[in-house]
């Protein structure tokens, strides 16, 4: 079965919807300030190039804005290619 | 090939199981998403037996969870308009059917949802409880882990109503509004014996399309063709790529702007004039009009104010959404009916009304394509300034949106990358995750939309939690049941 999926996996170490809740509602609160906001720390995250592989998909990872548009080239030719799905973890910003 | 030997359904009796998937790939069911269980042996025996006699079946896929066979039916579904069936083993099974049935109820995605129900007899007849989850498994409401969120229920009582069974859960499943219906299974009924006089031929009942009454079509064409600052706010995309460019169309010649306020689906291209951006506040301040086309929530009523005078035209399969208890938005007129449907009509009645209105609308037209694209100038500034170490999701968007360019595509994203700054111009080209907020949804939805259509690139983009928590989709991309299929993953 072939199911080529792209997929683009960003990581930025937390949840990041939970925490703009948070700063939603209380802006100027105690929570907004912290050094590490609590429920929200995701560390440390698992290698997931090395869960994708466990299902022999192509993998990459992108941590410098200027790779990913080649790392992205490259995945989609992979995909077009050998018909297998592709994973790039991408890192990003909190 | 068939064989000159194949027997039809009629001239034979079938297990309940076997009927229940043969009389499913009858009525134009195509796949079903099953994890199997111990109330499977009537239904992988059917599946044997129909094999071997040549009959019919749909696709049965192996699930390692059911989280993952609900989004891909979800996604096959988005891809094709055609309901699909996942099956799951008793109660335990269908608890990970829950968050998949609420996203799809929420979505109004059709899926005949069964599971089995364990033996009740303890012994002495076929089918009767042989090992402890037998007794571990039975309730008393099964029905209720999903009752929420499917539109119909039953539980098969008899092997012969099989036929009927089957076909009414599809129906309503599929008629509007749409969502899913759930079917118990219980293990010694599925193991009696089926005719199979009634499982060929169509589908006994038909789904039931729904659409608004001319007058009311009429009376929201004229609100919005006299308003004088009319807003458009789409979430969940045009229904149909026919409707996505007739509506592209009108708000052009209207001069109306489209705010993709948290949108689910694509609605109008992110480069046409009259595409708003995400933010409706600018807009509803002075609106004297406003037509929400298929929104749960469609603004954010702590934050923005309508004028006192503005009239609200709710469009969906279920305008007031009457599955939520609480979703006060004001509905002046409800036009009900599938999103194509209604746009058609709508559109319909406003090239009526064109002539009367042609150089106030181009005069519109001109100032809001201005205000838009300082819009989409500052969204791609934002998501250019996020090339940075580390980058901006909005940047990731960017050069996603560079590396599918002029390419049939389709983006699943999940916490992932914003719509805002991807350059997307075709109707089913974008999908986020449901506001149900069922999570674990994009990577299974985004398989469920490539089985349907090999020949797009999809991609699914989310935050890396949900990867880690859809590792339950990974290995079902390497795996079928289709005899006819080759295992990709043995060499």
């Amino acid at each position: 079965m072939e199911l080529p999926i792209l997929i683009l996996v960003l990581n930025n170490n937390e949840w990041g919807a939970v925490r703009q809740s948070v700063t939603g509602m209380y802006p100027d609160g105690f929570a907004a300030k912290t050094n590490e906001m609590p429920l929200t720390a995701l560390k440390p995250s698992p290698d997931f190039t090395k869960v994708a592989e466990a299902s022999r998909a192509w993998v990459a990872k992108a941590k410098r804005a200027e790779d990913l548009p080649g790392i992205l080239r490259d995945a989609i030719k992979h995909i077009d290619t050998n018909r297998t799905h592709a994973l790039v973890e991408v890192t990003i910003a909190p | 090939m068939k064989s000159d030997k194949q027997e039809k359904p009629g001239q034979i009796t079938l297990t309940a199981g076997g009927a229940v998937l043969a009389r499913m790939k009858a009525i134009g069911i195509d796949y079903i998403f099953a994890n199997s269980g111990t109330d499977f042996p009537p239904i992988i025996e059917g599946l044997a037996e129909a094999a071997a006699k040549d009959i019919d079946l749909p696709h049965a896929l192996i699930m390692p969870h059911e989280n993952a066979a609900m989004g891909m039916a979800h996604g096959y579904y988005l891809a094709t308009g055609k309901t699909q069936a996942v099956m799951a083993h008793t109660n335990v099974g269908l608890a990970n059917c829950a968050i998949g049935a609420i996203n799809a109820a929420t979505e109004h995605v059709p899926v005949v949802l069964m599971s089995g129900r364990t033996p009740v007899m303890e012994k002495g007849r076929l089918g009767a409880r042989t090992v402890p989850i037998g007794w571990g498994q039975e309730m008393r409401d099964q029905a209720a882990l999903v009752r929420e969120s499917t539109k119909w229920e039953y539980e098969l009582k008899f092997p012969e109503q099989v036929p009927d069974v089957v076909d009414r859960a599809y129906a309503i499943a599929s008629s509007v509004p749409k969502g899913p219906t759930y079917v118990s299974l219980p293990r010694e009924v599925l193991c009696e014996p089926c005719p199979g006089d009634q499982i060929d031929g169509p589908l006994r009942m038909q789904p039931v399309p729904v659409a608004p009454p001319q007058a009311s079509v009429e009376a929201a064409a004229d609100i919005l063709a006299n308003a004088k600052n009319p807003v458009i706010i789409a979430q969940r995309g045009t229904g149909t790529a026919e409707a996505f460019g007739r509506f592209g169309d009108l708000v052009d010649q209207w001069g109306i702007p489209v705010v993709q306020y948290w949108a689910i689906q694509l609605a109008i291209g992110t480069e046409h004039p009259m595409f708003a951006g995400m933010d409706p506040a600018p807009w509803l301040k002075d609106a004297d009009a406003v037509v929400v086309i298929d929104c749960l929530a469609p603004w954010s009523p702590d934050i923005h104010d309508l004028r006192a005078d503005c009239k609200v035209i709710q469009v969906g399969q279920n305008p007031l959404y009457s599955r939520f208890p609480g979703r006060n938005f004001a509905a002046d007129i409800s036009l009900v009916g599938e999103t194509g449907d209604v746009i058609m009509m709508l559109a319909d009645a406003m090239d009526r009304r064109h002539e009367d209105h042609k150089s106030v609308c181009a005069d519109r037209r001109n100032k809001v394509a201005e205000t838009n694209a300082e819009t989409r100038k500052k969204a791609l500034a934002m998501a250019d300034a996020g090339a940075v170490d580390p980058m901006s999701k909005a940047y990731v968007s960017r050069c996603l949106s560079d590396a599918i360019a002029g390419r049939s595509a389709t983006v699943f994203s999940e916490l992932g990358c914003p719509l805002e700054p991807l350059s997307l111009a075709e109707h089913s080209s974008w999908y986020q995750e449901p506001h149900s907020g069922g999570l674990g949804w994009s990577f299974p939805a985004s398989m469920g939309y490539q089985l349907a259509d090999k020949d797009k690139l999809v991609v699914a983009t989310m935050g890396w939690v949900l990867y880690v928590c859809q590792p339950d989709s990974l290995p079902s991309d390497c795996r079928s049941v289709g005899a006819s299929d080759p295992d990709p993953c043995s060499e």
